[in-house]
């Protein structure tokens, strides 16, 4: 008898990723940079690892006129430039440029969309796409809504039906403004039709945070409120504001930073076990978290937080500016480039640990870590013999450069005194894998091609952090926080120092 | 870095006793100081058949140890030459790491036996071992022609990595093959040549994916997959095509009546794998081709009043680090491949 095939036999398990189905992906800002720089070089990566469907195509969509043949060229030049392969491949890529389109259309302007759905019907014939879109705001944030609202208007979207959104970042500027736009979002698409990108999560490295807290038994036993003191999270910047100084001016630090990439990292760090990998199992609990973070009083927010603002001063051996002197940004602005937080977990796990966040632009060093400090072990044994106290164990996970893990621990001197040092056993990924890992955008659009959520944000993950910062920004307003002057090149304010001193603690030295 | 390490990763390499191994290179990392750092993340057991073969070996670790830094012990068996001692010596494969700050560095160490002194080369190999770590043995060349010590060095492995395309007449040998990684106590084996069939595989399962191209597949009634005379061509259609009759729920009398593993014809046959396999059931068929001097293969499917349109993907040929590195990235059991193999023997015995 012959065997019905329900499931396709020659993906037995040996072949381990899943082809997307054949879809269309719109993008709406198509002659912009993250277009040019991110979007099609991962595209045409994905094509290059043979991981598009047949039939994949891509309509960019923007103002500015361009023939098809122009839009090809140009992200041809593009591909060339970003793509992780050199030189491209010229089979692959005529393959890949024969579904790409371009069309122009203003974004207020009905019309466009009406001519963007002939378009895509088109395309369903053509290329058996079948009414499954990807749609890509790639655009500026402020014309989100209107995009989203003149697709549903253009029947361009099916309640439940194949499409999908991507939203770039920001989501909004603050819950009211998020919670507008989920509104709007969710009017036209359904919750799980809808990608909030943080390209944080796409980085190997942020990932790696589960892995290395679920898939190691030594480590879950002690993260807890039992055996960890603090946790230190940075993310810390070298550069200033470059050209996004008009940007800037309207977001700083804490709505930049703080908000999203800032608080992934310290939910997956913080998060209890989800029961499963599935997207939602592993959303839930970082929702869980997020909520479980104590609302801080105008009071609190005088004491657990610290804006600040830099100066001039030298970074890298270079004279570098004041943010007050950089081109679109106000001689007077009280914008802040850095913002340190304490904050507190209201839940059985993390009850009575402070985790200490802290983001700033032109610090000595890009980084990003979190670093886990342990209580210190009872001092019976050795205090005697050691002349300084003995160091707590820290356990540092490095998101980036050098991605890692090290350990502080104590150890013995060599010799015939007992002297305990502090000494560092450090695993790094570039050391023990040399492979480069895909771009996190390569690894975020494919799973919204394949319908997997797990590392874009939640409707309630976004309105959950905008109402942690939301509350911060209140509280600055109302006791008049100015951002206190850091010199460029230094580690932050005084401000910042003074907060740790009060608890007994330092910032680390990353 | 240390002169000594410096003259460890050109070409050169260090003499040492036997019994001195691990104590010259405690010595070695020991003089490199802060700015060297030493993974290893698996012992790397080489098995070469002569002193040439041995360099070819080094070279591809050298490459090998950026992506898989590991411990390399690469073993010279020349039963043939008179000299009976065991001979050792020492390599370093470094890598700059860290934004250029620091060298990454994995050991080679290179063991020479020549007649009676082979039998030694497993208990020494036993001894260098890096504790808690898993050890992969890669035999190059054919294990079916020296059992005695393959077994020998195959008790200390949990994964053989091992390339039946550079076997002479490897076709011939697939029964015997498929009894010796079926004997217990089984390492995982992984055959390169399967490796090269992964695109092949992966091509294939693309045309499938849609529902209404899988229909076809309850009715297939023909497999043809065509090969040229390139090295191991023939021992890889044949692994194929096993691999497509078992995915399908064929036994063996199943695939002897419905697939074919067929030469193609022409004068430059002799730098042709794989050139085609085309599945058939009645008036819808799935194609896969590469054509010669291409770099892409192409996947079409055609039923009546459908048809797929062309996939094309990138297809140039690996080179044996990749293939290594997809191997030592990819801990998988062997059942698919010894399942193929079995429905392989069924059909060379047909042919």
């Amino acid at each position: 008898m012959d065997t019905l095939f329900i499931e396709n036999p020659f993906r037995d398990g040996v072949i381990p990723r899943c082809s997307p189905d054949p879809c269309v992906l719109v993008i709406f800002g198509a002659t912009g940079d993250l277009t040019r720089r991110k979007l099609v070089p991962a595209l045409y990566n994905l094509a290059h690892e043979g991981q598009l469907p047949t039939g994949f195509a891509v309509v960019g969509f923007a103002r500015r006129p361009r023939t098809d043949e122009e839009f090809r060229a140009e992200m041809r030049a593009a591909v060339e430039r970003f793509s992780r392969f050199h030189p491209i491949n010229a089979a692959v890529w005529e393959n890949f440029a024969r579904g790409l389109f371009y069309q122009q259309a203003d974004f207020t302007a009905p019309d466009g969309y009406a001519a963007l759905r002939a378009r895509l019907e088109q395309l369903d014939r053509e290329r058996g796409t079948a009414g499954r879109r990807l749609f890509y705001l790639a655009c500026a944030p402020s014309e989100f809504g209107l995009v989203i609202e003149r697709l549903g208007a253009a029947g361009l979207v099916q309640r439940h039906g194949p499409q999908r959104i991507i939203v770039e970042k920001p989501f909004g500027s603050n819950l009211s403004s998020a919670r507008h736009l989920n509104e709007v979002l969710t009017a036209v698409f359904a919750e799980p039709e809808v990608f909030r990108i943080d390209h944080y999560l796409g980085k190997e490295t942020v990932q790696n945070i589960l892995s290395m807290r679920f898939a190691n038994a030594i480590f879950e036993p002690l993260w807890n409120q039992k055996y960890v003191d603090h946790v230190q999270i940075t993310v810390a910047e070298s550069l200033g504001v470059e050209t996004r100084g008009a940007f800037y001016e309207q977001a700083g630090a804490l709505r930049d930073m703080v908000t999203n990439h800032m608080m992934q990292l310290l939910a997956l760090t913080a998060m209890e076990p989800p029961s499963s990998l599935a997207a939602e199992d592993i959303r839930t609990e970082k929702v869980k978290l997020l909520r479980a973070i104590r609302r801080l009083s105008p009071g609190e927010v005088a004491t657990n937080t610290v804006r600040g603002q830099y100066d001039e001063g030298f970074v890298g051996g270079q004279h570098v500016p004041a943010y007050r002197q950089e081109p679109h940004v106000a001689p007077d602005s009280d914008t802040e480039t850095y913002a340190a937080l304490k904050l507190h977990l209201d839940n059985w796990r993390w009850s009575g640990v402070p985790f200490y966040l802290r983001h700033g632009k032109r610090l000595p060093k890009q980084v990003a870590e979190i670093a886990v400090q342990f209580k210190p072990s009872p001092a019976v044994l050795f205090a005697a013999a050691s002349s300084v106290p003995l160091q707590p164990n820290v356990l540092a996970l490095r998101i980036q450069p050098d991605e890692g893990i090290s350990i502080r621990m104590n150890a013995k001197t060599p010799g015939t005194t007992l002297n305990i040092q502090p000494v560092k056993m450090d695993f790094r990924y570039g050391g023990a894998f040399g492979a480069r890992s895909p771009e996190a955008y390569e690894r975020l659009l494919y799973d919204a091609l394949i319908g997997d959520s797990t590392l874009f944000l939640r409707g309630d993950e976004v309105e959950c952090t905008w109402a942690i910062t939301d509350t911060i920004r209140a509280g600055w307003a109302e006791n008049h926080m100015a951002p206190a002057l850091y010199e460029a090149g230094s580690w932050g304010p005084r401000e910042a120092d003074a907060m740790m001193g009060r608890d007994g603690r330092e910032w680390r030295r990353p | 870095m240390s002169s000594a390490l410096d003259a460890l990763t050109a070409d050169g390499t260090m003499s040492v006793d036997v019994a001195q191994i691990e104590r010259q290179l405690r010595a070695l990392w020991q003089r490199g100081g802060e700015t060297i750092s030493r993974a290893c993340l698996f012992n790397f057991v080489v098995w070469c058949g002569s002193e040439t073969d041995a360099e070819r070996a080094t070279a591809v670790i050298s490459e090998l140890t950026g992506r898989h830094p590991c411990r390399a012990i690469v073993l010279v068996a020349e039963p043939e030459r008179a000299d009976s001692r065991l001979t050792a010596s020492l390599k370093a494969h470094c890598r700059l790491a860290d934004g250029g700050r620091k060298q990454v560095c994995c050991e080679q160490i290179t063991l020479g036996a020549a007649a009676a002194a082979v039998s030694q080369l497993a208990p020494t190999v036993l001894s260098l071992l890096e504790g808690d770590l898993p050890t992969v043995l890669w035999w190059r060349g054919n294990f079916l022609e020296q059992l005695s010590a393959f077994e020998r060095m195959r008790a200390v492995a949990d994964r053989v990595l091992f390339d039946t395309s550079a076997w002479p007449q490897a076709h011939r040998q697939l029964q015997r093959l498929h009894q010796t990684i079926r004997e217990p106590p089984p390492p995982l084996y992984a055959d390169l040549s399967w490796t090269r069939l992964a695109l092949w595989r992966k091509l294939i399962a693309d045309c499938f994916d849609e529902p209404p191209f899988r229909a076809m597949l309850a009715q297939v009634e023909r497999v043809v997959v065509r090969h040229g005379g390139g090295p191991g061509a023939r021992v890889r259609a044949l692994l194929y095509a096993g691999w497509l009759a078992a995915r399908l729920g064929w036994t063996a009398d199943g695939a002897r009546d419905r697939v074919r593993v067929e030469p193609c014809e022409g004068d430059d046959v002799a730098a042709i794998g794989i050139e085609s396999v085309e599945l058939r059931a009645g008036d819808a068929s799935a194609l896969v081709r590469k054509d010669l001097g291409e770099s892409v293969a192409q996947a079409v499917v055609s039923m009546p009043q459908m048809c797929s349109l062309p996939r094309r993907q990138a297809f140039a040929p690996m080179t044996e680090t990749a293939l290594l590195s997809q191997q030592l990235d990819q801990v998988a059991p062997h059942t698919a491949y010894e399942r193929a193999l079995q429905l392989a023997v069924a059909l060379e015995q047909t042919a």
